[in-house]
């Protein structure tokens, strides 16, 4: 195999993918570097077709995987039926000046494979966060940039939606929506008729709900409503990297997928001035290799793209490629899921749902949308479901008991919701590498200095009590409010690092996605966010990644590269 | 009640070696069996079968070596020995009924023990483990099996819809 390709994409995630796929079908012979291990679709889903029975502990963790696994074993995807596709803590160390749960996904697809796939756009009101508010730094793009690409990926994605004309939360061109259920329906009429503002709606996601002709040419089918994404998904009815974009690449002949491959560093070439390749262990013989393109995208997951680029190292970029402003790794943030509110509604027990969905109800951002309104910045969306557990079996055993599990008694319904917060990067929370612990290859290990503040306390409060007076106004009783105090990191959602902005003194990234100093290395993952606004962000990183790919493209083809 | 453990040691016998009941030995000491970190008799053993039985009465030997199984996997050492301590109680509650195991009991005193085990709550933390846990895996070894999801409440693997609101 030769050394040299066109371009060259670290990592095969949720933006990895994207960027394979778009440099294939446009002609590039590319070479994607992906550090775990090989996950083809369909093939290695071992768990897939398991019934529940078939599990030792029916989807329990062992006690002994719990206590060698305290980060992972936090995560609600970690069970007995997906464990195999997360990064266990001993097998990558990172150094916590701060507690941090870095929930990671080492093989083919990364984390797109048990990703929660929950697909809502930014709308100019989040682009404008920064800039309205006064923290971090302006973005350098906007909706309008980015809405036409939010529209390309959708399309070949695939995700279901309801149009629900919201500016805060704008639509696409969606496939037909999976049904609320009645008290979710129920709860949407009521906060329509007590609030203007505020709004339920059917949480986009990216299922294939009736599949359209390029899913078909994808090799997918219609989504079964099985609820077993996290083991990979025989019909392709969720997108992945796996069941989508690294196929699609493959299939043009122009893809080169290089598992085991531990990207060390970027090479610099102080007099082009520009960055010339890879440098990489392989994971399993230790084999150091150099690959070389004119192109190179870093989509390695947003806090492994701040390690490859501090790690990057040369007389000229002495602190890490592109690091003229001394700014890499700072300006890291996430997003605040510790707060929950949960009750009862004890009207419509002659109602109930039937089967199982791949999503809920989503209550997009409310709080300083237009304009500031709290005591702190910007805002928070929140998950919201409902649904009928069974009546408890308590004082009941023996025959009595079996007939009551036999045929269960639907309880009252149980409301839920989550939130999902924005936080404000600061420079105090940052990633850099240690001065001498190093991982197996040695490369630096990571250490993460990263936590809450008081912004986000304040959040937390507000969302307890909004959701506590828009659950009450609906009728619901019992109502209790939750803090789980989780680690920031088991939100999955770590972003920054590497900002986008408009000032080559304050950012990292220009609005191309190339570092402002080395322009022919992108940077489309998690690490280019200059803010988090509160949507789910894998969306906005595949529009990222397309649209910075076709820039790519065709200034190669202007010889700008 | 004889015919119960005669059944109950067959089952046992019948799927793990192991389980031969040495409960009618009292002259020596008696074999222990190692379960997890903790350590029963066998006769422990048999008699936390009949237990479980009493609570789900479709409790068979596939469903208790299931139990056995998630117990010594999936609770710490540390719940293993409150699991251990909370059936000592359990055993010395029973043993105020002058017989020796629960499966010696007549029925309705069988009921009426388990009814006050239903009740007991914080006054006995050991023994409320003991319990509760018993009886939740218990449940969860009926519920979870494979007879159970496919000839009582089938699971449908690939449903294929959703449906929101349909009447009870």
């Amino acid at each position: 195999m030769s050394n040299k390709f066109d371009a060259i994409v670290i990592g095969s995630g949720m933006s990895g993918g994207w960027a394979a796929k778009e440099f294939c079908e446009k002609g590039l012979n590319t070479l994607v570097l992906e550090r775990g291990r090989k996950v083809e679709h369909l093939k290695d889903y071992p768990t897939t077709n398991k019934m529940p029975w078939e599990f030792d502990h029916y989807g329990d963790l062992p006690h002994s995987v719990r206590e060698e696994n305290p980060i992972i074993s936090k995560c609600y995807a970690f069970k007995e039926d997906a464990m195999h596709f997360f990064v266990k803590d001993k097998e990558h160390p990172y150094v916590q000046e701060k507690p941090f749960d870095w929930i990671r996904g080492y093989q083919t697809g990364g984390r797109s494979l048990m990703w929660a796939r929950q697909t809502q756009r930014w709308s100019q009101y989040d682009f404008d966060g920064p800039a309205r508010d006064g923290f971090a730094v302006p973005w350098p793009i906007g909706y309008k940039d980015i809405a036409p690409w939010y529209d390309y990926v959708e399309a070949f994605v695939g995700i279901s939606g309801n149009r629900d004309g919201l500016d805060i939360l704008p639509d696409g061109d969606f496939l037909p929506p999976i049904e609320l259920n009645c008290v979710e329906t129920y709860f949407q009429q009521q906060v329509k008729k007590q609030y203007t503002d505020r709004h339920i709606i059917y949480a986009r996601c990216a299922h294939l709900t009736e599949p359209r002709p390029i899913h078909l040419q994808q090799g997918r089918a219609q989504c079964q409503n099985r609820n077993l994404c996290q083991r990979g998904c025989p019909f392709g009815g969720y997108f992945s990297s796996n069941s989508v974009t690294i196929p699609w690449a493959a299939k043009t002949g122009n893809l080169t997928l290089q598992n085991h491959a531990v990207v060390h560093s970027i090479m610099y070439d102080e007099q082009k001035g520009k960055a010339t390749g890879v440098r990489v262990i392989d994971a399993e013989t230790q084999k150091a290799t150099e690959y070389f393109a004119p192109v190179i995208f870093i989509c390695a997951g947003a806090l492994n793209t701040n390690l490859i680029l501090l790690n990057s190292t040369s007389n000229r970029f002495p602190n890490g490629l592109g690091n003229d402003n001394g700014l890499l790794g700072k300006y890291i943030a996430f997003h605040n899921y510790r707060a929950q509110v949960n009750g009862e509604f004890h009207q419509m027990a002659d109602k109930n749902e039937k089967g199982r969905r791949p999503t809920s109800a989503y209550i997009p951002r409310f709080r300083n949308v237009k304009k500031q309104e709290t005591d702190f910045l910007r805002g928070y969306a929140a998950g919201f479901d409902a649904y009928r557990p069974s009546l408890p079996v308590e004082g009941l055993f023996g025959q009595a008991l079996v007939e009551k599990l036999n045929q269960p008694e639907p309880g009252p319904w149980m409301v839920g919701s989550h939130m999902m917060g924005e936080t404000i990067p600061k420079d105090t929370n940052q990633v850099y590498l240690h001065a001498s612990l190093k991982d197996a290859w040695d490369i630096p290990q990571m250490v993460t200095d990263i936590a809450y503040d008081d912004n986000d306390e304040k959040m937390i409060a507000d969302y307890q009590a909004q959701l506590s007076e828009m659950f009450e106004k609906a009728g619901f009783t019992n109502i209790k409010v939750n803090d789980d105090k989780r680690l920031p990191g088991l939100d999955i959602h770590e972003m920054g690092g590497v900002r986008m902005g408009t000032d080559p003194k304050t950012s990292l990234l220009n609005g191309n996605h190339q570092l402002h100093s080395c322009p022919n290395v992108f940077v489309t993952d998690g690490a280019c966010m200059t803010s988090t606004s509160t949507q789910n962000p894998s969306l906005t990183y595949m529009a990222f990644t397309a649209r910075a790919a076709d820039y790519a493209v065709k200034a190669m083809k202007k010889m700008e590269l | 009640m004889l015919k119960r453990r005669q059944l109950i040691k067959t089952l046992a016998a019948g799927t793990a070696g192991i389980w031969v009941s040495s409960h009618f030995i009292s002259c020596q000491p008696e074999p222990k069996v190692k379960w997890g970190s903790t350590e029963y008799t066998q006769a422990e053993m048999d008699n936390m079968f009949a237990i479980s039985k009493s609570i789900i009465p479709a409790m068979d030997t596939e469903k208790f070596k299931w139990l056995t199984t998630y117990i010594s996997d999936c609770f710490s050492p540390e719940k293993q020995q409150q699991f251990r301590e909370g059936y000592n109680q359990f055993q010395k509650a029973i043993m105020k009924g002058n017989v020796k195991v629960f499966s010696d009991l007549p029925v309705e005193q069988q009921i009426g023990f388990l009814q006050l085990m239903e009740k007991e709550n914080q006054s006995n933390p050991s023994l409320s483990f003991f319990y509760q846990s018993l009886k939740g895996l218990s449940i969860r070894s009926y519920t979870g099996s494979k007879i159970f999801l496919t000839q009582v409440r089938p699971y449908v693997h690939v449903p294929g819809r959703y449906q929101g609101c349909v009447p009870v």
